[in-house]
């Protein structure tokens, strides 16, 4: 066994040295595009959203900033480091739901760092990065509805973003539970909670995770909306890149599995939703474990 | 780039059904709209040239209102603001009872929109024609009303034809801006068929080709209509 | 909605500010381009030869065929994806607005000029002058004097539909409010407030147009 284990030992070590010498010679755009393209612009393009705090969204000092920003920074840093150009500029381009992934797909963005749900059909368009947040679509209404699960909005008016995971999930409820549920169409997260809140629809379906922050930080007066339901649809979080590009790729998860394997990733989290009360989960800590590859 | 092409998504179901409906509800706001447009815009276009002060000052106002805001924010005062100024019953009512909310607002919106606009071109069309017919309109002993209705207004017509086709056509290519309250027409659809499916340009050529026929038709019509009708001696091409 | 802070302008004027910037910046460079792009239209509809004529025809009917909103999507969506390049927010909404007033442009102007009687062309080439100097020094002056109130006048409905670069997210003066607004929750103040702004520069602009109107014109 003492020799077998040998063997594994300086196998790993003989991987782990052309890994590192593959690694200090990889410096340069390589055969990326969307590298070269960075480095011929000196400049990363970040998409991110306007109101999706505290992943992504706008301060009061036009500053964007947010969870997913933060762990996008990550990603930052690898491209300066691999392409020694410590300078890189960032740029932001604001996205919502409708033009995310074309923007992506067209090469406008780089990088979209935002609260996009990773699927299977919308990587026929995109790459994603690993997952970095773990939700599902829950409904957010009035405190003093007493609904209590989608159901017993039935029949009423219900807004949802367009283009939205969520917005799939209640099309596929009212086909197979026959709700009837009238679907109203919102701009962000901000109109669709002011929809409820103005009492022009009974309910808005969204990531639960984003609606949550919402209720307990934005409702006027404090209190008077809530959270309802089970989870309608798992939605794990990634960032989107240009799909084909597999150095980039590769840049982007390793960035990410660096942080996920470092204590930085909880103390991202604990930045973002501490000051909101909300605890990391223990699914997230788990993703970030299992998705913390080894070098 | 690593964009996919797949035409069929066009034609195949739910998508088809989405474009349809599009079509539907931009024919159904622009129809209305336009109804809307016409009777208020003429009203106010023909109180402009009165001689009575108070109808002129009137129809200025509600020129000058509707015509300096842009729609997209008209809409969002008449979706979002509106409900919330007026007293709550009707407010609440106006939110929550009233059917198709959205519908009606774009067609409230852009219809009163474009009657100012509407309102200038006829206003426009009759100052064309001039003092001195009006003068001999009155000199010949036509009362105020005989003069509008047997000679200013169907001078003005004439004049203002070229100018209400392209109201026209704005009234239907205006109803794109529904889809920010959240109603799907045409455009709006086509940028449901994107999101749920990322071809964008097949959905997005579709309904260009679907604006293009439908303006077409209109413009042939109408221009028809401007030829026939034409007062010879002007510049313009036979 | 009752709590509004007052304080809550200031902190978020100034970028308000830097959209009515960005507005302004469209609505002049637009102006520009389809200016220039809707008289070279307008002369080769009347007076080019019939397939440069038909061409002209084509383009402008064509793009007044398809709403505003869509030619932005085209632009900032599509385009980039068949050049292989991505060109930014501003920009592509730049040449949206460009390729597109140019046809409206073209159409006022194409009025104006066949405002003028038919005579006056015949004239100008009677007395000796070429085609080119007829529209020059006799057709285009009195054209502009008629149609400038309108062109003037499209210029203010242009720097309406800037606001629709909202869909595409470019931060001109109305994304900003409604950005602002969605994010602190007071829908119906910032969209007064933008109702007030956009009103005020309209109308004060409306009222110059008529103001230059009514100058005396030589007969």
């Amino acid at each position: 066994m003492q020799g077998r284990s040998f063997w594994c030992y300086s196998i790993a070590g003989l991987w782990g040295a052309i890994a590192l010498a593959a690694q200090a010679h990889a410096a340069g755009p390589g055969d990326s595009p969307i590298l070269k393209r960075i480095a011929a612009r000196n400049a990363i393009t970040i998409g991110h959203r306007e109101a999706s705090a505290p992943y992504s969204f706008i301060d009061r000092d036009q500053k964007v900033e947010g969870y997913s920003i933060d762990l996008c920074m990550k990603v930052v840093e690898a491209v300066k480091a691999r392409l020694e150009m410590p300078s890189l500029e960032v740029k932001y381009v604001p996205i919502n739901t409708t033009n995310r992934i074309a923007l992506v797909a067209n090469g406008t963005i780089d990088l979209e760092c935002g609260t996009t749900t990773n699927t299977l059909s919308r990587q026929e368009q995109v790459e994603f990065s690993p997952i970095f947040y773990i939700t599902g679509t829950q409904v957010l209404v009035k405190s003093d509805n007493g609904a209590r699960e989608v159901e017993d909005l039935k029949g009423k008016r219900v807004a949802v973003l367009q283009g939205s995971s969520n917005e799939q999930s209640l099309r596929m409820l009212n086909d197979t539970e026959k709700l009837g549920i009238e679907l109203v169409y919102a701009k962000d997260l901000g109109e669709g909670a002011l929809l409820v809140a103005s009492g022009r629809v009974d309910g808005f379906a969204a990531d639960g995770g984003q609606i949550k922050v919402y209720a307990a930080t934005k409702a006027q007066p404090k209190g008077t909306l809530k959270v309802i339901g089970r989870l309608l649809t798992y939605d794990p979080y990634s960032a989107m890149m240009q799909r084909g590009d597999l150095e980039f790729a590769l840049l982007v998860k390793r960035a990410f599995a660096d942080t996920f394997r470092s204590p930085e990733a909880e103390k991202l989290y604990a930045k973002w939703f501490g000051p909101l009360g909300i605890e990391i989960e223990p699914e997230l800590k788990t993703a970030f474990a299992i998705q913390a590859l080894p070098q | 780039m690593t964009y996919r092409w797949d035409w069929s998504v066009l034609v195949s179901e739910p998508y088809l059904g989405w474009l349809l409906a599009g079509l539907g509800w931009t024919l159904l706001v622009a129809g209305a709209a336009w109804v809307l447009a016409l009777a208020v815009g003429v009203t106010i276009g023909v109180l402009r040239t009165l001689p009575n002060r108070a109808a002129r000052t009137f129809g200025t106002a509600y020129v000058e209102t509707f015509r300096n805001i842009p729609l997209l924010l008209q809409l969002f005062v008449w979706y979002f603001v509106l409900p919330e100024l007026l007293p709550a019953p009707i407010g609440n009512w106006i939110k929550r009872d009233l059917p198709l909310p959205e519908y009606w607002t774009a067609v409230i919106g852009l219809g009163l929109f474009t009657a100012a606009r509407v309102a200038e071109q006829t206003r426009a069309g009759i100052q064309a024609i001039g003092r001195g017919q009006a003068m001999a309109a009155a000199a010949s002993g036509l009362t105020l009303t005989q003069s509008y209705r047997y000679i200013l207004l169907p001078i003005a017509a004439r004049n203002v034809l070229p100018p209400l086709t392209s109201e026209f056509l704005n009234v239907v290519k205006n109803s794109s801006l529904a889809l920010t309250i959240g109603l799907l027409e045409l455009t709006g659809q086509s940028r449901q068929i994107e999101s749920a499916t990322f071809h964008g340009i097949e959905a997005f050529t579709a309904a260009t080709l679907t604006y293009v026929v439908l303006t077409t038709v209109v413009i042939v019509a109408l221009r028809a209509i401007e030829r026939l009708v034409a007062i010879p001696g002007l510049m313009a091409r036979a | 909605m009752s709590d509004f802070d007052p304080d809550l302008l200031s902190a978020v004027a100034p970028f308000l500010w830097d959209g009515l910037l960005t507005s302004f910046g469209l609505l002049l460079l637009a102006m520009a381009g389809g200016g220039l792009l809707g008289t070279l239209l307008a002369v080769m509809r009347i007076a080019g030869p019939r397939p440069i004529a038909a061409l002209a025809a084509g383009y402008v009917n064509g793009l007044r065929s398809v709403p505003l909103i869509m030619v932005i999507f085209w632009f900032y969506l599509l385009v980039p994806l068949v050049i292989g390049r991505p060109i930014g927010a501003f920009t592509s909404a730049l040449v949206a607005f460009v390729i597109f007033e140019a046809a409206y442009y073209a159409e006022i102007i194409r009025a104006g000029i066949q405002s003028v009687p038919k005579q006056q062309l015949a004239a100008a080439l009677a007395s000796g002058l070429g085609p080119l100097q007829a529209y020059r020094f006799v057709i285009l002056p009195q054209a502009v004097r008629k149609m400038l109130p309108i062109l003037l006048s499209q210029s203010i409905a242009l720097f309406q539909d800037t606001s629709l670069v909202y869909v595409v997210g470019l931060h001109d003066f109305m994304t900003a409010v409604s950005v602002t607004a969605n994010r602190e929750g007071h829908l119906v103040e910032f969209y007064l407030f933008a109702v007030v702004i956009y009103f005020t520069l309209c109308f004060a602009a409306s009222q110059s147009i008529q103001f230059l109107n009514r100058q005396p014109v030589s007969p």
